[in-house]
């Protein structure tokens, strides 16, 4: 206020404006009768001076020229060049969100009816006034309204950017000066690329903030990571964030069709931010596990939806293939063989050399599986998921099936797993081989074995007590301490240098020193691992019959090898704001993408019809197939996809997930002021909160957007100015008088 | 009689005393990267001619029964005939030895007088229930059967025998053999005789000893655990493989047949 007394009109008039000299008389005469001026007077004052230094009579030179230039500059009619929007020339478009997180409560009532309040307290009445008005109401779709008390807060979702560019595209034959978006920001549904678009309209938008911008007291689980899929029996782990507004204490319970599957107590840091824990579920049985994350509400916590979140795992019922090939008959084969057995989600095929010319097979499907030994083509070996090899040497195979086995892990996504043994790893010759290149670790193979027979015990490293196959307890000082108290392995493999992409699960302490026993590495599409002994069956003979630590173990290590293997055809979903995408990956049996299948997708809604998804061929990925649908409600959908060329099957998928439209607008309550002033800068706008709104019309005014025009404001009688001459002739009177020269 | 009896046994007990006598080996630290044969050391009940004899120059207790001989020739054609590195030197070990878990083979001979402590009969529940595999070999008749089925139901309660037919897996793990090969002793075996041995040297009552019982009991899962080859003497065959040509064609391959097969299966299932 004290800026617009002295200044006659407000900052932001002089921020839009230019400042200008509206007299016809040329500036030259300004300089020329300035530059005279100063002269006379320098020599007026030099011939006068009698005893004053010379100093003060540049000091009182300096003060009698500033007064001269003053009010020469006011003869030339010193004025503000604005462009103002002409009135009841344009219009202006105010667009106020009605989303369901505009419900929240607020000091004074909701998101919503406080700001309702304000823009019809501040800010429509001057509108109205001077522009043709246009009101819309918006969550994830717009709409005209007449009056802005008709709405209510039940959106589902907030398209914030989405809603700004369809009213700019519907507005553009119209002369729009602004756009006014008041909304707490969260934007959920709107296309990413959005808000990169808005500054290419030319028209500033203005936005109002509404709601806190950190919210106090409040939990709020902002996101459950967890596998889309599991094998039947086995354990998953789901990571969850908690975004927290300081200290306290909650408990994060699981629940699976009601029943309470999990529960873990939560200390959460006195810092806000986001703090990230893990829990470890079993999924049980084949099916769809529909899981149901919730927090424990803090005291006086009053936003309580954003505290649950649900997920669906699917748990399949196939099985997954898994050949081993064993050289020599040997105790590891036999406890291995048992400890696999039985597990549902195996179906493990062994071939073992018995004999220099024999074989004996078991858990072939026919008799031709696997009768003329290893196979020596892709369809034959890319028909199991996972590759356990163990004594048996590199001169048994051919070249051409060594470097089968190496596209078996990076072509198919298949897992090869070594075991440690007379002819296995360098002492067989693998080092030489095409296989060595997806192998974890550089094999060594010199003058001594580098197999041996000796006892070590074992120890879990950090990534192995963090990874699930190493998991014999959910306690991690419980998992570690029965890894520390299983019996001694009783020989030992040395691998040599680990690839850098090697990470070590299980160590052997052999002689003391501590080397790699459990090395896995990601190769190609695939992955392939070491375990660098033959003896883990004394973790069976000598521990009690009831003692499940060896067939755990290796049940876990197996399943999560042959699961991560992917099958021919692949289904992937992802949610985007309201659209879910389906993406269909299609491959032959010896896995080469196909570009040429008829895909065809059915999604079926828990309760409702289903339909057929229009699937197109993805540019640039080889073999993959896009599509999209719009789900009609909140519930389970199931999607089966399978494919085809000329009649002959390459496969089928179904996939289940769980749309939740709506839940969002629980999420990310606190008002998004970053997106607001994101929006603003970009456009020429400017961010503003409720409590200012009633500068805003002004600010409006100087829109360069829309039908303007120019007006020259003057300066000279600003109260400044005459304070300023005031000023100038009171100071040098006052030194005259102090200096003796009055 | 009870006199002539004592004066009998006073006059054994002081020969066998004067004779060479063999025991278990020395024991040696275990290479697990190798198959070992063991050989398990049980007590026998009975004196003279039940728990002990003598034969070819030396006193046997009953568990020693072609030991150490026949382990080593075994273990020399196991290697030989098949992929398996085996350890050539004879290993045995009792039931309650803290080692026995690294044995996961484990064979006994001559079980006709066994008799286990209740400790023992507990350490071969366990060791069975974990994996461990059990051979019982060259234990003739009726009564030395009755024995070994005694001391199984201590051990296994919940099991009963069963006859292994010829069809099962075990007699088609490495050479096809159409069924348990009968095999005497070699100093019973003649061209002109029988396979199977004379009734007076087994425990009474011997029954019949004609046919091979080729027995075993299966765990929960189907696979066997305990093989018993009764009325026949496996071990004799590798033992006396070198002991004449004829023996060695007719006996000696067909017992280290069916032990290369019972071997491989141990390792399979």
């Amino acid at each position: 206020m004290i800026y617009e007394f002295l200044f006659k009109y407000p900052a932001e008039t002089f921020e839009a404006g230019r400042l200008v000299l509206a007299s016809t008389w040329p500036i030259g005469i300004l300089w020329s009768l300035l530059t005279v001026a100063t002269l006379v007077l320098a020599a007026v004052l030099i011939s006068r001076r009698s005893r004053m230094a010379m100093p003060r009579v540049a000091t009182v030179w300096a003060l009698q020229t500033s007064v001269i230039a003053l009010v020469l500059l006011l003869l030339w009619q010193p004025s503000l060049e604005v462009e103002r929007l002409k009135s009841r020339a344009n219009s202006v478009a105010v667009l106020l969100d009605r989303s369901r997180s505009m419900s929240l409560p607020e000091r004074d009532g909701s998101r919503l009816g406080v700001a309702i309040e304000a823009i019809k307290r501040d800010l429509l009445p001057q509108l109205e006034h001077a522009y043709d008005l246009r009101l819309y109401g918006f969550d994830g779709a717009l709409e005209s309204i007449e009056s802005i008390d008709t709405l209510s807060a039940t959106g589902e979702n907030s398209a914030v950017t989405g809603v700004l560019t369809q009213v700019l595209d519907e507005l553009k034959s119209v002369p729009l000066g602004a756009l006014v978006l008041v909304s707490d920001g969260a934007d959920n549904a709107s296309p990413p690329e959005s808000l990169l678009d808005l500054a290419d309209y030319g028209i500033p938008i203005h936005t109002v903030g509404v709601g806190p911008e950190r919210m106090a007291n409040d939990l709020e689980l902002s996101a459950v990571d967890l596998p889309v899929t599991a094998l039947p029996g086995s354990r998953i782990t789901a990571r969850v964030a908690v975004r927290h507004s300081g200290g306290g204490e909650t408990v994060l319970k699981v629940y699976s069709a009601e029943a309470l599957v999990a529960a873990r107590p939560i200390t959460l840091p006195i810092a806000a931010g986001v703090h990230v824990e893990e829990v470890e579920l079993d999924v049980g049985e084949a099916g769809i596990r529909d899981l149901r994350f919730s927090l424990e509400p803090l005291e006086g916590e009053l936003l309580l939806g954003n505290n649950t979140r649900r997920a669906l795992v699917e748990v399949p019922s196939r099985r997954y293939r898994v050949l081993y090939l064993e050289g020599e008959p040997r105790w590891e084969f036999k406890f291995v063989r048992r400890a696999l057995e039985g597990d549902a989600s195996l179906e493990l095929v062994t071939w073992l050399r018995t004999t220099q010319r024999k074989s004996y097979r078991q858990g072939v499907r026919s008799e031709d599986e696997l009768a003329e030994g290893f196979p020596d083509d892709r369809k034959a070996l890319f028909a199991y998921d996972a590759l356990i090899m163990g004594s048996i040497g590199a001169p048994n195979f051919s070249p051409s099936q060594h470097a089968l086995i190496r596209d078996f892990v990076g072509d198919r996504g298949g897992s090869l797993l070594l075991l440690a043994g007379r002819e296995s790893l360098g002492d067989g010759g693998w080092d030489v081989t095409a296989v060595s290149d997806a192998l974890p670790a550089k094999l060594r193979r010199g003058r001594d074995a580098t197999y041996v027979g000796t006892e070590a015990n074992v120890r879990l490293t950090r990534a192995g007590q963090a990874s699930l196959i190493c998991r014999l307890d959910a306690d991690p000082e419980r998992n570690r301490a029965l890894w520390a108290e299983l019996p001694a392995i009783g020989d030992f493999q040395s691998l040599g240098a680990l690839k850098p992409g090697a990470v070590t699960l299980v160590e052997a302490l052999v002689e003391g020193r501590a080397q790699p026993l459990l090395v896995s590495q990601h190769y190609g599409r695939g992955q392939a691992a070491i375990l660098a002994t033959a003896s883990t069956w004394r973790w069976r003979m000598h521990l009690p019959a009831d003692d499940v630590r060896h067939q755990q173990f290796w049940r876990q290590l197996v399943r999560s090898l042959a699961s991560a293997a992917p099958d021919p055809l692949q289904l992937n979903l992802a949610t985007q704001g309201r659209q879910a995408n389906i993406e269909v990956a299609v491959r032959t049996s010896e896995h080469i993408p196909v570009n040429d299948a008829r895909v065809r997708v059915v999604v079926t809604p828990q309760s409702g019809p289903a339909r057929e998804i229009e699937m197109h061929r993805s540019a640039g990925d080889d073999g993959n197939y896009v599509g999209y649908f719009i789900p009609d409600a909140n519930e389970n959908y199931r999607v089966d996809a399978e494919a085809e060329v000329e009649g002959v099957s390459l496969g089928a998928a179904t996939r289940h997930f769980r749309y939740a439209m709506g839940a969002s607008e629980d999420f990310d309550a606190a008002q998004n002021a970053g997106l607001l002033r994101d929006i603003a800068s970009r456009t020429g706008g400017a961010y503003w909160t409720l409590d200012r709104l009633g500068e805003l019309p002004s600010a409006i005014s100087f829109s360069a957007a829309g039908v303007t025009e120019r007006e020259l404001l003057s300066l000279w009688n600003m109260p400044a100015v005459f304070m300023l001459l005031l000023l100038l002739k009171s100071g040098e009177w006052l030194l005259r008088r102090r200096w003796g020269a009055v | 009689m009870a006199l002539a009896r004592s004066v009998l046994l006073v006059v054994g007990l002081a020969l066998a005393a004067s004779l060479p006598a063999d025991g278990p080996l020395p024991p040696e630290e275990v290479d697990l990267s190798l198959f070992n044969f063991a050989r398990v050391e049980y007590d026998s009940t009975g004196g003279w001619g039940e728990a002990y004899y003598a034969y070819d120059g030396r006193v046997w207790q009953r568990w020693q029964t072609d030991f150490p001989e026949a382990d080593e020739n075994f273990s020399f054609r196991l290697q030989q005939l098949t992929a398996i590195l085996a350890k050539q030197k004879a290993t045995s070990r009792r039931l309650t030895d803290p080692d026995l878990f690294d044995f996961p083979f484990i064979y006994m001979s001559d079980v006709g007088w066994m008799d286990l402590t209740a400790e023992e009969q507990a350490a071969l529940r366990e060791y069975l229930a974990r994996g461990g595999f059990l051979w019982v070999d060259d234990f003739w008749g009726q009564g030395e059967w009755r024995n070994f089925e005694r001391a199984m139901r201590q051990i296994l309660p919940d099991r009963r025998w069963r006859r292994i037919p010829d069809s099962h897996p075990i007699l088609q793990t490495v050479f096809d053999l159409p069924s348990a090969p009968q095999v005497p002793a070699r100093s019973f075996a003649s061209p002109y005789g029988t396979s199977y041995e004379p009734a007076g040297l087994h425990r009474r009552p011997v029954g019949s000893l004609e046919q091979v019982n080729f027995r075993g009991y299966f765990d929960t899962h189907g696979r066997l655990m305990v093989v018993a080859t009764h009325n026949t003497d496996i071990g004799d065959g590798w033992e006396r493989e070198a002991y004449g040509q004829w023996y060695f064609e007719t006996f000696s391959t067909k017992s280290y047949a069916v032990g290369v097969n019972i071997i491989v299966y141990a390792l399979t299932h």
